[in-house]
């Protein structure tokens, strides 16, 4: 996993594993560095899996306190970014079970509402709702393993080591979790 | 029926699921205070146990120190030959005259005897035996006045070895 | 830190002895009416305040308690008991432990000479007297003449015997009362024995009788 440093800055950056040791041996501000690096992703993969911007900010809150907190753990520094996603995984599942039923429901109303309203012209609020109800349609393990293999391109071996699944499951759930989407993009459309 | 986006939805969905996505400043904030409350907390055990351990080996070292002690005083063995007697204590300096402090133990010879562990110096001391008769030890020479009526035995210790 | 952990072990230690203190000071405030335990606590009081050591005055208060005597004629003999540490102090050159100023007295009190202290001060002065002190006591309990005794430890003192070597000097004078054997765990009486295998006795053999004081009062 690559971080996102801002493009086109020749500045020496500090690794992964740099910045962790810094943390561990005592400098604290210095775990900034990972948050700046690593937030902005957690945050996207946490909205698209929640469907809701304030439960993943608390996701990704939470994901980093306890990354912090284990830091000292963090078998493989280099790959800080996968360990930080397995944390954050478990957080939006814990967070998912919670709330998943609510958010369905509200979103499958909403978008008949939107669609009923406009049905020949293209909605980007509608589209976006659109993607909001179909991923949310998707059963959680689905879900996770299409956002980490589609929005995180993660090679399944990655996903494995991340997830604890097995390749083979993993396939599986990402092929369901297309043929669904497809389906449901589908109707939006025929509608 | 609808216009179709020129790309295939599927791509369309994926490219919109991957837009980007910014942690509020907000989120951040809150983050770097949780984590820095985390480090001062962990400074502030880490000082606490640090203090408790020297504590611990201040109180073990003084424990050591005053209370198992090696021993203290030389042994000395007082002997009394009553074999008629129900009971027979030792009383003097050393155990400050406490009736109950200092029993002796009969042997099967009928002597009376026990060990304490008396501090160098001169002590004086007396038997009493069956609560009531002040015997002074017949083997010891007797104390120099006698302020209360029964005389005392005197017993010089020295530094010992035991 | 080093030095703040020696500091409360030292702060600990003091307490552990004030404890102790007063643990036998409650001891006479049970064993005592109010006014003769007032009477008491003013002699030690006094005591205290001269600097001298109040545990000899205790044990004396618990030494006539277990006897007992009359209120009366413990508080005489404390604050005489007190006078006399007093003296001994002085004739020890103004200054000495609890362990020398009791020695002292008995010393003292066995006709001693004052100036047979002053003496052992000066020729021990890095050393504690407390021993050769009891020794000169004793050597007169056992029949030695005051002055004789007080040549013989003041010759042992001179010649740098350490306490072991004087405290062996009495058991070469029997008691007047020894009828027999002074063998350590023998028949019959045995005068108190150090338990140290007979190092502190110095040489004595079984079954001898007792030799017999070379002076007679």
């Amino acid at each position: 996993m690559t971080d996102d440093g801002a493009p086109g800055s020749p500045q020496v950056v500090a690794s992964d594993a740099e910045t962790i040791a810094r943390v561990v041996a005592g400098d604290t501000e210095a775990f900034s560095i990972l948050v700046d690096r690593y937030g902005n992703r957690a945050a996207r993969y946490a909205t698209r899996m929640l469907g809701d911007r304030a439960e993943a900010e608390e996701a990704v809150q939470d994901t980093f306190v306890r990354a912090y907190r284990a830091l000292s753990r963090c078998a493989d520094r280099e790959r800080f970014g996968h360990w930080l996603f397995s944390i954050l995984i478990n957080r939006c599942r814990t967070a998912g079970a919670r709330s998943g039923r609510r958010a369905r429901t509200f979103v499958r109303d909403e978008t008949a509402l939107v669609a009923a309203a406009a049905p020949d012209a293209f909605d980007g609020v509608a589209w976006r709702e659109e993607i909001a109800h179909a991923l949310a349609r998707l059963e959680m393990s689905q879900r996770e393993a299409f956002l980490l293999k589609h929005v995180e391109q993660l090679s399944y071996e990655e996903m494995a080591a991340i997830t604890g699944a097995g390749i083979s499951a993993l396939k599986m759930r990402v092929k369901r979790a297309t043929d669904q989407l497809r389906m449901l993009l589908h109707e939006a459309y025929s509608a | 029926m609808p216009e179709l986006p020129p790309i295939d939805p599927m791509d369309a969905f994926i490219a919109d699921l991957q837009a980007p996505v910014d942690l509020s400043a907000l989120a951040t904030a809150r983050i770097m205070a949780a984590v820095r409350a985390d480090a001062a907390r962990r400074r502030r055990r880490a000082r606490t146990w640090q203090a408790l351990a020297v504590a611990a080996v201040v109180v073990l070292a003084i424990g050591i120190a005053v209370y198992v002690r090696p021993a203290d005083g030389t042994a000395v063995q007082f002997a009394l030959p009553v074999p008629a007697a129900h009971e027979v204590v030792v009383v003097g300096d050393f155990n400050h005259w406490d009736t109950h402090a200092t029993p002796l133990r009969r042997t099967t010879n009928g002597t009376w005897q026990t060990t304490v562990r008396l501090k160098p110096g001169a002590h004086v001391y007396s038997f009493v035996v069956d609560g009531n008769r002040w015997v002074a030890d017949p083997a010891a020479p007797l104390a120099p006045g006698s302020d209360f009526g029964a005389p005392n035995s005197l017993v010089t210790v020295a530094p010992g070895t035991t | 830190m080093m030095k703040y952990a020696g500091a409360v072990v030292l702060g600990l230690a003091v307490v552990t002895v004030r404890l102790d203190a007063q643990a036998n000071d409650d001891r006479l405030r049970g064993l005592f009416d109010p006014p003769t335990y007032a009477s008491l606590h003013a002699v030690l009081d006094s005591a205290r305040n001269a600097g001298l050591p109040t545990e000899p005055l205790i044990d004396k208060a618990l030494e006539g308690s277990a006897k007992h005597a009359s209120s009366d004629r413990i508080v005489t003999v404390v604050r005489d008991l007190s006078a006399r540490l007093a003296d001994t102090r002085t004739a020890l050159g103004g200054y000495g432990t609890a362990e020398e100023l009791s020695a002292g007295t008995a010393a003292l009190r066995a006709g001693i000479a004052p100036a047979t202290l002053a003496d052992l001060r000066r020729l021990r002065h890095n050393e504690q007297v407390t021993i050769p002190l009891a020794v000169a006591a004793e050597l007169v309990a056992r029949g030695v003449r005051p002055d004789s005794a007080s040549a013989q430890v003041l010759r042992l003192a001179a010649a740098g015997a350490r306490d072991v070597e004087l405290a062996a000097l009495p058991r070469s004078f029997a008691s007047p009362s020894v009828i027999s054997s002074l063998y350590p765990g023998g028949p019959g009486f045995s005068a108190p024995t150090a338990l140290d295998g007979g190092k502190s006795s110095g040489p004595v053999e079984a079954g001898k009788p007792p030799k017999r004081s070379p002076q007679r009062p």
